[in-house]
Formats: structure tokens, sequence, C-alpha cells
């Protein structure tokens, strides 16, 4: 087999929100582990048709793409097509979580319809337009999803009294578009399973080095509530999602990686 | 998968760990741990690792026995691993026992088994993992306990419910003290035990979307993770094991 050939047997994942954070670890185990790994992000660089000459950093091939919209989902999918030959694991992990200007959390007065959209489309329509155009290459390699949730898309967002749980800096919009990523993750479970393509979720608590930008007087008061006394590293969610991409009987599950803040 | 198996060299304990799920776990562990399993009567087979106590985890004192039976061989006072598995479950004629059929005494001997059980042990492990300020603790309960059942009577149901109820107030009890207890709930798992019950596979390809009941390594790879560094920040949750037949 020559090389191209090897390159295109190698165990193949897309990783959306690549660039940093969790979907960062999860890129970096995945190769670690001998994945080829397409790494999905907006900020990668210029919206530019760069795919032909893709770089390349620590094992990642950078996709630049706005998964926002039809269009970028596609350019993804043609990305994966120049190059591999099927899909073995879909991690959807790209979301934004706006705040107000002081990083505190925006009530739903605050929030614009636009706003509301935007959450929409990166957080939820993104995770359905992939799941959807990565399907056939999914098929091909009996590959599965693992979509980034979140606890709060369980629970919702918090109040003004910070010290109510869940004194979340999360607005409405973020906790509405996990619950139904959390939601779609069961219902693409049930129509893929036929094929014996897994769906999943990892739902991360508050994450050091994540959306939060947790520091001061919050990061305490989150240690304080949480059993386990600290937040999360995107190493803890990265190793889940590993984990549940290996495991033949696991479909539908949503997993809570949160030290304990919610126990369901 | 980059996990670090921190099971080297640790002791771990299995209840009900002769047969089906808890001997797929006690193997598992045995690759790298010191494994004491417990039951009534004595295993078919074991492993390199493995060493058998005789144990009905009902009785307080065979309790404190297996216990000392454990400290004496494994020559320490550590309990690093505790998997709280044994279990059992009545059918009636290969179908489920309804509530005007259960006797009083099945209800509690069920209850025994299946939650009281589990409390005796984690009340003398725990203070041993407090000391160590570290330890693993696992808890069986069953996709049952989430959605009321199909085969299995209230009995069983109300016992694996419970698990969950343990599992979450230990975690709560035990923060920041450097042990994690996680509950399993699995779904239907091809074991003895549910082979009592009739017509599993026409059951499982009709209404578990992955089309199978589950097996016994597919539990012990959940618990070969939760007992790892890689689970370090799980803590009080339930993972679902059933091929996608419950989903919460």
């Amino acid at each position: 087999m020559d090389d191209i050939g090897r390159e295109m047997m190698k165990k193949v994942a897309i990783v959306t929100g690549a660039a940093r954070g969790i979907g960062a670890a999860i890129s970096t185990h995945l190769v670690a582990v001998g994945y080829q790994v397409l790494g999905v992000d907006l900020d990668w660089g210029q919206l530019a048709n760069q795919l032909s000459t893709g770089t390349k950093i620590d094992g990642i091939l950078q996709v630049p793409a706005d998964i926002s919209t039809q269009v970028g989902c596609e350019k993804v999918l043609t990305a994966l097509k120049s190059k591999f030959s099927g899909l073995d694991i879909l991690v959807n992990n790209a979301a934004i979580s706006p705040k107000a200007p002081d990083n505190s959390r925006k009530n739903i007065f605050d929030i614009e319809s636009d706003e509301w959209d935007r959450v929409m489309a990166i957080n939820v329509r993104s995770v359905f337009l992939l799941s959807k155009l990565a399907f056939p290459f999914l098929l091909k390699r009996h590959g599965n999803i693992i979509n980034i949730g979140s606890m709060m898309g369980v629970v919702g967002a918090g109040n003004e009294d910070e010290n109510v749980f869940p004194s979340s800096i999360s607005g409405a919009h973020y906790c509405a578009s996990k619950a139904a990523v959390i939601n779609l993750t069961y219902s693409l479970a049930r129509e893929f399973s036929s094929k014996k393509i897994r769906v999943n979720c990892v739902s991360p608590g508050a994450v050091l080095g994540g959306m939060g930008n947790f520091s001061g007087p919050t990061l305490s008061r989150l240690q304080g509530q949480i059993p386990l006394h600290e937040l999360a590293l995107p190493e803890h969610i990265a190793n889940a999602v590993l984990f549940l991409s290996e495991q033949s009987h696991i479909t539908g599950h949503n997993l809570h990686i949160n030290g304990g803040w919610l126990m369901r | 998968m980059i996990t670090t198996t921190s099971s080297d060299n640790k002791v771990a304990i299995v209840t009900g760990g002769t047969r089906g799920i808890g001997l797929a776990i006690a193997l598992r562990l045995a690759q790298n741990a010191k494994v004491y399993i417990c039951s009534r009567n004595p295993p078919k087979t074991t492993a390199p690792g493995m060493r058998w106590i005789r144990c009905d985890v009902t009785n307080e004192k065979e309790v404190d026995d297996f216990l000392d039976g454990v400290k004496a061989h494994a020559a320490s006072d550590r309990v690093d691993i505790l998997i709280n598995n044994a279990g059992i479950a009545t059918s009636r004629d290969g179908r489920r026992i309804t509530i005007d059929e259960i006797s009083l005494e099945e209800w509690e001997h069920c209850l025994k088994v299946n939650l009281t059980g589990a409390f005796l042990l984690c009340r003398r492990v725990v203070p041993l993992m407090k000391k160590q300020l570290s330890g693993k603790i696992v808890n069986i309960s069953s996709a049952s306990a989430r959605c009321g059942g199909v085969f299995a009577g209230v009995d069983y149901i109300s016992s694996k419910a419970g698990i969950i109820g343990l599992t979450k107030g230990l975690a709560f009890e035990l923060r920041c003290v450097g042990i994690n207890v996680n509950a399993i709930a699995p779904g239907r798992i091809d074991t003895e035990m549910i082979r009592n019950f009739d017509s599993m596979n026409d059951w499982a390809k009709r209404e578990v979307p992955l089309g199978r009941l589950g097996v016994p390594d597919d539990i012990a790879g959940l618990v070969d993770f939760l007992c790892s560094d890689a689970a370090a920040y799980v803590h009080g949750a339930t993972f679902d094991c059933n091929g996608g037949w419950i989903m919460s």
C-alpha cells in the first residue's frame, strides 16, 4: 500500500471549535492515539479557500469554516472527502456563550434576537447540519458522533443571586441551545442506531480554560459550590470523549463531567 | 486511548464477583490490581490476582470478617476500589413478578442484598479511603431504576433506585477528599440473572436501538474507565450503558 493509501485508511475525526479550550484538547488527544484530525474553527484565519493548502499543526489539519451556515458545513465535508475515504468520529464541540461586557451573565432582557439566532445557529444548527452531512462518511466506518452539551443545558441559567444554584454566568440562550444539543443527541441516536452509528453527548460543568473565562471571586465561588472543589480541565472532557468513542453498547447517553456539581 | 489506569498495584473489592457482570469487572481489574471478590458461593472461575472470600453482604459480621480477610491477605489497610455489584432479581414463571406476588420477606431480602449490602461495604471502606485521601467507588444500579423496568419487579427497581440515591448522597458527603463515587445503570445484560426471563433476545432486537443485549464486558470497560485517572472529574454521575434503550 502506498503512502496515500495508508493515509486514507487511518482513523479520522472531525472536531469543531478546535482552535482552543476543550476542542483543542480533544483534537490533541485524538492525534496522540493515531487519529487524523480535521480541526474546524472560524478562528484559524481568514475565511479563504485554504482547503488545498490546509495547515497542519501538531497533526491537526486546520479547516477554517463558519459552521453556522450550510455552506460552511459543506466546506468541512468537502475537506474530509478530498483526503479521506470515511469518518470515524464527529465531535460537535463548537459553541458560543455571549456574556455581558463585564463577563457576567446576560439576563434575558439584554439578549437581542439576532444574538439569540446566532447562538442557535452555531451551537445547535451546526450539530444538525454536520451530523446529516457526515452521515454517509460515518456509515462507511461505523463511526460515531459525540456532541458537547453542558450541565447548563439540563439546569438552565441562574439568576441575580450568585450564591443560589446554579451560579452560572451562562445566558438563557446558551442554556437553551445546549438543551437542544442534548435532546438532538437522543433523536440522532435513535435514527442512526439501525446503521450502528452511535451518538452520545458529554456535558461539562465549569471548565478552566473554557468559555467561562473564570477568575477571581467567580472562580472561588464556583470552586466552593462544586463537591470536588475544582473546575474541570479540558483534558477531563477529552478523556470522556475518547472513552465514549470506543464503547460499543453506549448510545444516547449524556455523560456529565462536573465534579458532582449536578448529579443526574 | 489516553487514560492512565490507576489500578496498578491497588486493592480492589468486587461484591458478587463470581459470575456475570461482577466476574467480568473482577477479571478486568485483576489486570492491574489485587482483586478480592465475595459471594455466598465459591466461584467457578478465577484468575491470577483474584481471590475469593466468602461473604453474605446482608450480614454485618460477614462483611466485617470479609474486610478483615482482605486486610490480612493484602497485608495492607488500603482499599482503593470498591465495586458494589452484588444483586438479585426474581421472576415469576419467566415473567415480571407483580407487587401482589412479592412477599414482605422477598421485598426485604431483595433490598438487603441489593442496597443494604452496598451500604455496609461503603460504611466500612469509606473511612479507609478517607485516610488514604483516595479511592474509587462504583455502585451498580440498573436502567430499570430510570424507567420503572420491564422485566424486574418493584422490589428490584426500588433497590436499584436506592443505589443511585446512595451514590449521590455519598458523592456529596465525600466532597474534596479525593474519592470519586459513581454509579452505572446497565440495561439488559446477557447473564444468568436475565436468562430467568423469557424472550430477552427478541425483546432486545425490537426495543434496543443497537439491537442487542449488552455483555458483561460492556460494563467492565466502564468500571475500568471510572476507576482510572481519566475519570478524575466524574463524580456523583450515573452512567447509562443500555444500547440506547433508555436515554436520560
